[in-house]
């Protein structure tokens, strides 16, 4: 029996695998036979033949061959699954399917119109934008509709020159598909176009959107009349605003004059919606520019994620928003006065401090911690050496939010004023609950002369002070550090061991006998911080102990490959221990690091590893290659023997590029 | 719940694997009851399931690390063999101030040191000595034991620690404290802490090289195969003419002889060749 007669009789076998198979076989048998074959395999049962048969047929279709047969099959209404599975492989072919499509457009029905505007879409053949800008007359909503979806998918001047004209259609339903692809374009639509569409409801989010990018000043009442009904409205305001200065005139004096009830929806909005829509609200709500609005304006700043909104905002009203806050610091309380206070700190320069200063230390000793940590932010800031002593003494407090607010301001008073800073330092125990803040303050007004202390502080029991310590002597003392540090490397707590590896990063070069000794006897994430420091520093062997470790466990691997990069290691040295690395992962990411230094050989080498998504990154780390005759070669044996339909397809498609 | 003596010899020798630690045939006894009470604790029914889980289990290692510790004697105090501290002081400290003054670093190890009761009496008799103000002094205090570690760094003891101490040291270098009396802070400042197993030649190069290494009842407890490894390692860590300072049971007869001793007036102590064998 010939070998195309075998696969005929197995592409009729009642497991799906082994017609599978069969069709997979068909990769090497050429000629009219095949071709019938595959054209049949699209009408198969089981999905998992067709894939196969759609992958075979685009490659075919591709060089030129069987497209007549996938528009025969485009056009017969007995089987929809052969039916799609031809679309599709027309689809994946790209543009020699568009002659086949638009020769045979007249001799569809509606239903294969609009999968031929499918396959013209997704052609990427620039003929495609004239050929669906034709189709936007069909006689077919459907396919009108598809047509315009596509274009605006496409892009483009004529795909929008086409559009545009679809807006004065009496077809509603192609002026909202001709409306959401000028948006997705993100198209400047003209008022005149858009005026007539404002009575109809079917357009709705659509032609919103479009009037905010339009830039038309008229297009403001409308929008804003839509803000109770839409939640694209605030959308579309942002959009008018951001459009030109009339543009942000229109929406300015809408806002302004818009009834509460309007602003109470969007602070709702604002504080519950996603967060396009959520920062939408809240700009309009701050475009409203009132005063009196301020209290919905502060409720916001509860989140810290709006903040650098809000401080844009408020920034541009000027004094008026910094008047209207002092204003509510008078009188308000609790969380309020906190987010006041958050919002005058970050408003105010430092300019102002003699007019802000007081106030922030006036709250420094409020009883609420919500306010004494807003005040205390402040500080970093506007604080005075009066201040030192109330912040130390927040910093001491039992709320972990207050002491550390308190401790990073100290830290930042620090940089004004370090002896005084150094100074309350020094009298408090490093020993005590605020240790930890101590030793951060430390780190940025602590000397040599601190070392004794801090040393004491290793003997705590608490392995969080001796992590804090422990960076905090690095920061300060450096390679006079070295010695404590490398003890710290025995602590029985790994967090602590932690610390004093990536503690040796700092110290620098003096540490990196350290780190390498360190580096035999340690496991884990301990060994990882080492790993890292040792790219940070350097040494003499780093190339042979990194190449060591690259033979070694996943997690240790990797982040030896980042040392070798940090370290600017010649990578093609390494490539015999990485791509090798039994683990997958491993070699995917050295491929994806190392994509240009990776030779045709290797890459070639990988086809034949046990791992398919490591075959798949071979496959593609070759998209971007020339193939010569070997890599050919390599890919077409290698065809010939995967099992895996991802690998399969990926190198069809790299071997089509050839042909 | 009684521990068999094949069970008794599987659990003495994975011991014995981790940290050198032997057990001779008469401590089952010992064994059974106080590895009975951690059985307990981890919820377990027989020294089988005992076995298994230091074998298998994923936390097993920590557990070996608990049964050294409720196997083995930490009891210690301040000032313990007082002739070998007076040694040390009077003689040894002199001579390293002298003989070290061109580099002024002082590195001591408190090999075992239990719950610190050792590192802090080194650290004393260094501070009291007033020879090395200015100087860069180390003492480092390591043991197996986490929850000992965990009692060396709070620096607080009670009375019985303090069985042996001179009144005018406890005035001068402790401090009242809630749950006893605690060590001050410019003696604590001489000390380091770290978990180190003596047989983990490669981590204790970690340490560098030191000056003296405290190393006192601590190898009692050691088959010889693993005597041989430890003495080994403190050899290593030794700068050329560091002291060794064993227990008053311990000697290096039949051990090492890379040592050479030294009389001093009232003890023998082992000391690394200032001309090295390696």
């Amino acid at each position: 029996m010939s070998t195309l007669e075998d696969t005929k009789r197995r592409m009729r076998d009642p497991s799906p695998e082994v017609r599978r198979r069969a069709v997979m076989s068909l990769e090497q048998a050429l000629g009219p036979e095949a071709d019938e074959l595959i054209i049949e395999a699209l009408g198969d049962e089981d999905w998992r033949v067709r894939k196969e048969a759609v992958s075979l047929a685009a490659v075919s279709a591709r060089r030129g061959d069987l497209l007549d047969s996938l528009v025969q099959s485009m056009l017969q209404e007995e089987n929809v699954g052969q039916r799609n599975a031809a679309a599709e492989a027309l689809a994946s072919a790209g543009r020699p399917a568009v002659d086949a499509i638009l020769g045979a457009m007249s001799r569809f029905d509606e239903s294969g119109r609009k999968i031929a505007c499918e396959v013209l879409g997704a052609s990427d053949d620039p003929r495609a934008v004239d050929a669906l800008a034709g189709i936007l007359d069909d006689d077919d909503t459907n396919v009108r509709m598809c047509a315009a979806e596509w274009l605006g998918e496409i892009g483009g001047r004529k795909a929008v020159d086409a559009l545009l004209p679809c807006l004065a259609s009496t077809d509603k339903l192609l002026v909202l598909a001709a409306l959401q692809s000028l948006n997705t374009i993100g198209e400047n639509i003209e008022w005149a176009s858009l005026e007539p569409l404002a009575g109809e409801s079917l357009y709705g989010d659509e032609l919103l959107l479009a009037l905010g990018r339009s830039g038309a000043p008229q297009a403001a009442d409308f929008i804003v009349r839509e803000l109770s009904r839409s939640h694209v409205a605030a959308r579309a305001l942002e959009l008018l605003h951001g459009s030109d200065s009339k543009g942000a005139q229109a929406v300015y004096r809408v806002l302004n004059a818009a009834p509460e009830t309007v602003l109470d929806l969007l602070a709702e909005r604002a504080a519950e919606e996603e967060p396009v829509e959520r920062q939408a609200a809240a700009r309009c709500l701050m475009w409203s520019r009132r005063a009196s609005h301020m209290p919905r304006i502060v409720a916001l700043a509860r989140s810290e994620s709006m903040y650098p909104l809000l401080l844009e905002e408020l920034g541009s009203w000027g004094d008026d928003a910094v008047d209207e806050l002092e204003r509510m610091a008078a009188r308000e309380s609790g969380r309020e006065l906190a987010s006041v206070l958050g919002l005058l700190s970050r408003l105010v320069g430092e300019e102002e401090r003699s007019r802000f200063g007081p106030l922030f230390a006036k709250h420094l000793v409020s009883e609420d911690p919500v306010v004494a940590t807003a005040a205390a932010g402040a500080s970093a800031r506007f604080g005075d050496v009066s201040d030192v002593a109330r912040l130390v003494e927040l910093m001491k407090s039992k709320d972990p939010r207050v002491s550390r607010t308190a401790s990073l301001s100290l830290a930042e008073m620090g940089r004004r004023f370090p002896e005084v800073v150094a100074e309350k330092m020094r009298q408090l125990d490093i020993e005590g609950s605020e240790g930890v803040h101590i030793c951060r303050v430390l780190e940025v007004v602590g000397d040599p002369g601190d070392v004794g202390r801090l040393s004491t502080a290793m003997t705590s029991p608490s392995p969080r002070l001796r992590r804090a310590v422990i960076v905090t002597l690095a920061e300060i003392a450096r390679e006079e550090a070295l010695d404590k540090i490398s003890l710290a490397l025995t602590d029985e707590d790994t967090g602590v061991r932690m610390a004093a590896a990536s503690a040796l990063a700092r110290v620098g070069p003096a540490a990196s006998d350290t780190i390498v000794s360190a580096l035999r006897t340690s496991e884990g994430p301990v060994k990882g911080a080492l790993i890292r420091a040792l790219g940070k520093v350097g040494h003499p062997e780093a190339s042979g102990i990194l190449r060591g470790l690259l033979r070694g466990p996943a997690d240790e691997a990797i982040t030896a490959l980042e040392a070798a990069g940090q370290l600017e290691l010649d990578p093609g040295q390494m490539l015999g221990e990485i791509l090798g690395h039994p683990d997958g992962e491993v070699v995917k990411q050295a491929l994806s690091v190392l994509s240009e230094s990776v030779p045709n050989e290797r890459l070639a080498g990988l086809l034949e590893h046990p791992a398919w998504d490591v075959r798949l990154a071979a496959v593609e780390g070759l998209e971007v290659r020339d193939l010569d005759q070997d890599l050919e070669d390599a890919l077409r044996d290698r065809l010939a023997r995967e099992d895996d339909d991802l690998v399969r397809e990926a190198i069809r498609r790299l071997l089509s590029r050839t042909r | 719940m009684r521990l068999s003596v094949e069970r008794f010899r599987l659990i003495r020798d994975i011991i014995n694997g981790r940290y050198g630690i032997w057990f001779s045939d008469e401590h089952r006894y010992l064994m059974e009851s106080r590895l009975g009470e951690r059985m307990v604790q981890l919820g377990l029914e027989s020294f089988d399931d005992y076995y298994y889980f230091i074998k298998y289990n994923p936390d097993g290692e920590t557990e070996i690390e608990e049964a050294v510790d409720v196997l083995t004697t930490n009891e210690t105090y301040f000032f313990r063999e007082d002739y070998q501290l007076r040694a040390f002081a009077g003689e040894l400290l002199p001579e390293m101030h002298r003989r070290l003054a061109g580099r002024r670093k002082l590195m001591i190890w408190s090999a075992g040191c239990s719950s610190g009761e050792e590192a802090y009496t080194i650290a004393i008799l260094v501070k009291n000595s007033g020879l090395f103000e200015g100087w860069d002094v180390r003492i480092f205090g390591s043991d197996v034991s986490k929850r000992v570690l965990a009692r060396a760094r709070s620096g607080v003891y009670r009375t019985t620690s303090f069985r042996t101490t001179p009144e005018g040291i406890i005035k001068r270098h402790f401090s009242e404290h809630s749950g006893g009396m605690r060590v001050n802070d410019d003696i604590r400042a001489l000390c380091n802490f770290g978990h180190l197993n003596l047989l983990d030649a490669d981590k204790s190069v970690l340490l560098g090289r030191v000056d003296v290494i405290f190393c006192r009842n601590v190898m009692i407890y050691f088959d010889k195969r693993s005597k041989l490894r430890a003495i080994s390692m403190l050899y290593d860590r030794l700068n050329n003419g560091g002291y060794l300072l064993l227990g008053h049971t311990e000697s290096l007869l039949n051990l090492s002889t890379a040592f050479e001793l030294v009389h001093t007036s009232e003890d023998l102590v082992y000391r690394r060749p200032e001309v090295s064998h390696g």
